[in-house]
């Protein structure tokens, strides 16, 4: 049993495939509000370790542990004998060093949250009401990074002067290339850029027209995220929201850096005016 | 015997990797100029880059100003990590022993930085962060300190854990483990798993790979060698399977914790192969399966095994073998006093190109 803060935490990966996890959300939110009555924090990501897969992280009474436990495997092996998702990606057998699991399939404590406090939980529910209303009904890696990228222009404009823009970029992207498992990354990431033969101009027309956007229409689903940049702490909170979307969208240390190295060249590009 | 007249010697041992150096040296020797305090000592690892050439026609002026001392010995056939930096430190003069990377930077004012730390605790060794593979090596400690440890554990073959086993080994002789987390001090040159690899005895050796999936986190590998022998190793994802272990670690258990990487879960499985007239055929133990050569696809003991044409992926494979191995066999001698046991870093070489006079390290 894992415990933080008084309280027990269970981790629960859904196998399916992505492009049912629209189904698989609407199922989800069934379940929080219909069966999990004794769960305390009730957290979603998504995730393409070993395979598709949606995160919950629920936390409940020490006692409740096993119950959530069980309850959670009886709802959702149910839910994947009824309505099956189809694998759509080909398995690239020789191309990798581990097979995923089992699409429809559920596995237990193979993830874990960085942060416990009760300030980082509220913020990441924050954070994540603000992408689930985005995001919603498009569940494509190309939707999330998109939104990775709309998000990160928005919130730098908003919150953070323009001074110090590159500078939080480039403290983001030498903590991602200089992570201990990302040997390599930034050679593979031109080496990615080239193999998608990404258009830079395409790019550049693209996060312009971030830019140039209003933020979302709901804008009222931005205040819940405005008080964190009204403390001292503005550039540190910036950096935690954006990791903590990137972690919510199950960004990989790729997808992170080669969402940061098109900020940072787009940035660069601007020659000050941004 | 060296005379011990520096106060500080950055050891870099170098098998064709002229091409960092170039960009490296003479930005480190500069930033970190303190005259008759201050060594470089390239050690050329029987390269064939021209390494020789380079250092006579650009560096010499380094040379006669006793800033820059070049070896060179020419019996490695590949590159041995653990024993090119003891040759290397025992060539040295400084009283303070510094191993650097041809492709790190040292930073300015490194040298300055780690003469008054020492100054103030000699008892002592400085690391990097360890959060950057590119700069895991460097470590600055006294000659008496290397000595005392002996040296690197030239036991551990390939690549990997030789820094974690000698900064385990050197904590465990009551030094105190120090770090420094100045960015200037861990800037590298960025490459490719290919250009780490690409000397290792483990890569050239290599002929082809294929690979079997048992679970999400147990793989069969098989790694098929150029002198007809292979290997059947079965891996296990620990990190995967461990994601919730929270044991309180200091840095270096962390490191030498089997848990936090991919092992090698069961006894190896040795075996022969060959190819004839088009077929490649497969021997483990009394029996024999034959196959088309080049197969992407072969069934070895009703399992499915798939050949790996990804270059990442084969180095992705052999660094994690190479590792692997070095942690089982570093973990049986961990803070073994019997280490090295027929003395470390010995070998012939030149200096400063004089092929007159033959230095022997017994």
């Amino acid at each position: 049993m894992y415990l933080k803060e008084g309280l027990s935490w269970n981790f629960i990966s859904l196998f399916y495939d992505r492009t049912n996890w629209d189904i698989l959300i609407e199922k989800i939110n069934d379940f929080e509000t219909e069966i999990c009555t004794r769960c305390k924090d009730f957290l979603i990501s998504f995730s393409e370790e070993k395979g598709d897969n949606i995160r919950l992280t629920i936390s409940s009474e020490i006692g409740d542990y096993e119950y959530i436990r069980k309850e959670t495997y009886t709802y959702f092996s149910s839910f994947f004998i009824e309505s099956p998702s189809v694998q759509e990606k080909k398995v690239a057998y020789g191309k990798m060093f581990w097979r995923g699991y089992d699409n429809n399939s559920i596995a237990f404590d193979i993830f874990k949250l960085t942060h416990y406090g009760q300030h980082d939980i509220d913020l990441i529910k924050k954070t994540n009401n603000v992408i689930f209303k985005l995001v919603h009904p498009d569940y494509s890696q190309d939707n999330f990074s998109s939104l990775s990228l709309y998000l990160m222009i928005t919130l730098l404009k908003l919150f953070i002067v323009k001074d110090d823009r590159k500078l939080v970029l480039n403290s983001m992207m030498s903590s991602v290339a200089n992570d201990f498992r990302s040997y390599g990354l930034l050679n593979k990431i031109s080496k990615l850029m080239k193999e998608e033969a990404i258009d830079e101009r395409d790019l550049e027309e693209i996060l312009d027209s971030y830019l140039e956007s209003d933020p979302p229409d709901d804008i009222a689903i931005w205040s819940d995220l405005v008080y964190t940049f009204e403390s001292p702490r503005i550039q540190e909170n910036f950096i935690f929201i954006i990791e903590q979307l990137f972690e919510t969208l199950g960004q990989n240390q790729y997808h992170r850096a080669l969402s940061l190295k098109i900020l940072q060249s787009w940035v660069d590009n601007k020659n000050g005016l941004f | 015997m060296a005379i011990h007249n520096k106060k500080i010697s950055f050891c870099i041992t170098c098998m064709n990797r002229l091409y960092h150096l170039k960009q490296t040296l003479e930005k480190n020797i500069l930033d970190n100029y303190l005259l008759d305090e201050v060594e470089f000592v390239v050690l050329d690892y029987n390269s064939t880059d021209k390494l020789g050439d380079w250092i006579k026609g650009e560096m010499t002026h380094y040379i006669e100003l006793d800033i820059l001392v070049y070896y060179r010995t020419s019996n490695p056939e590949v590159y041995n990590r653990s024993h090119s930096r003891n040759m290397a430190y025992r060539l040295s003069r400084g009283e303070l022993v510094c191993n650097l990377d041809a492709d790190n930077f040292l930073g300015v004012g490194f040298a300055k930085k780690m003469l008054t730390n020492f100054q103030r605790n000699a008892d002592s060794f400085y690391t990097s962060n360890l959060n950057i593979e590119d700069v895991f090596g460097k470590v600055v400690l006294t000659r008496s300190s290397f000595l005392k440890v002996k040296g690197y554990n030239e036991g551990l073959n390939g690549y990997g854990f030789e820094d974690v086993d000698f900064f385990s080994r050197l904590e465990g002789s009551g030094l105190t483990h120090n770090l420094f987390y100045e960015p200037e001090f861990h800037k590298y040159i960025s490459h490719s798993k290919y250009e780490r690899v690409q000397n290792e005895k483990f890569f050239k050796n290599l002929e082809f790979i294929y690979i079997s999936y048992k679970t999400p986190y147990l793989s069969n590998v098989i790694i098929f060698y150029k002198n007809n022998t292979f290997k059947l190793i079965e891996f296990i994802d620990n990190p995967h399977l461990n994601r919730l272990n929270e044991k309180e670690r200091s840095f270096l258990e962390r490191f030498t914790d089997e848990l936090t990487y991919v092992m090698i879960n069961k006894p190896l499985i040795f075996g022969k192969w060959e190819v004839k007239d088009n077929r490649l055929f497969v021997q483990i133990e009394e029996t024999e399966f034959e196959f088309t050569e080049n197969a992407a696809f072969i069934k070895l003991n009703e399992e499915d095994f798939y050949k790996i044409d990804d270059e990442d992926l084969i180095i992705d494979i052999l660094l994690t073998f190479s590792t692997s191995l070095n942690i089982l066999e570093a973990k049986k001698i961990l803070n073994d006093p019997y280490i090295n046991k027929r003395g470390f870093g010995t070998g012939q070489v030149f200096r400063n190109f004089d092929y007159s006079k033959m230095i022997e390290l017994n």
